[in-house]
């Protein structure tokens, strides 16, 4: 059976070659989407990147803030433990090991897009306990050191200049408009 | 994807298509080599991510932060933006 992200990009790809994506944007009310897996954030950032008027650089976004849910969300590897794990070459595992063990193993990541042509509202929740979202929002990216970190001050400065959370910080805002 | 060619004192990585998460593990592998210089093509990587940072500031480290041991070459398009923002052009000789 295909997975619903394999199937929701081939049913937009043949509306989107009868009426082109802005007429789909204008029928679209709503999308729920969940994801678990890296794989998975994948498939759900192609989805509604597709949607988005600068579709790479919303990819970009998506991914990021996706792999944040579920890394430092779902499976509460914080930044330091990443870091650490990356260094030691132990990241992978680490990932794999949590996300098939309980508590971890049963958390998803909830995705909500709610269009009102020509504005796209992104809902991105994870079920981990939040984070200090503001201190991250306002760093630069070369603030950070190591090799991990600089995903939210890259998603604020190059692809959702508006990204905000919801505090305790495990549920993330974009808000994007469609030019006219 | 990614391509070596360790040739006496410089080592090219040369990468295409996406230079991101998927591959850190690979990435850092080669970081075990000791070259005098270090060249990392992207003239065929079309996207890059955070990891990517990531990554090339491990290479960074491993130069401890000579700036004149490590070239990125061919950068254009999404990943020269995503550089450019995260000031990599001041810390890599990039072109």
């Amino acid at each position: 059976m295909t997975s619903l992200s394999q199937r929701i990009p081939l049913a937009f790809a043949e509306q989107r070659r009868r009426t082109g994506t802005l007429d789909v944007m204008r029928m679209l009310r709503h999308l729920e989407l969940e994801c678990r897996t890296r794989d998975e954030v994948e498939g759900v950032a192609d989805v509604i990147a597709g949607l988005l008027p600068e579709p790479l650089l919303g990819r970009l976004g998506l991914v990021e803030l996706l792999l944040n849910a579920i890394e430092h969300g779902n499976l509460e590897i914080g930044r330091a433990l990443k870091g650490r794990l990356i260094r030691e070459h132990r990241f992978e595992e680490e990932l794999a090991a949590r996300l098939e063990r309980e508590p971890y193993r049963s958390r998803r990541v909830h995705v909500r897009v709610d269009i009102a042509f020509p504005q796209v509202e992104i809902e991105i929740r994870d079920e981990g306990v939040g984070f200090a979202w503001r201190s991250e929002l306002a760093s630069e990216v070369e603030a950070h050191d190591g090799p991990n970190g600089r995903g939210i001050a890259l998603v604020s400065r190059t692809c959702f200049a508006n990204l905000q959370y919801r505090d305790p910080g495990n549920i993330a805002l974009v808000t994007l408009v469609w030019p006219r | 994807m990614i391509q070596v060619t360790d040739n006496q004192d410089t080592v090219t990585i040369q990468l295409s298509g996406r230079f991101d998460f998927r591959l850190v593990k690979d990435f850092q592998e080669l970081l075990a080599k000791e070259p005098k210089t270090w060249v990392v093509d992207l003239s065929g990587v079309d996207y890059v991510d955070s990891s990517a940072l990531g990554m090339l500031l491990l290479l960074r480290d491993r130069v401890r932060g000579d700036a004149q041991r490590i070239h990125l070459r061919g950068v254009h398009g999404q990943p020269r933006a995503v550089l450019t923002m995260a000031k990599f052009d001041r810390m890599f000789k990039m072109d």
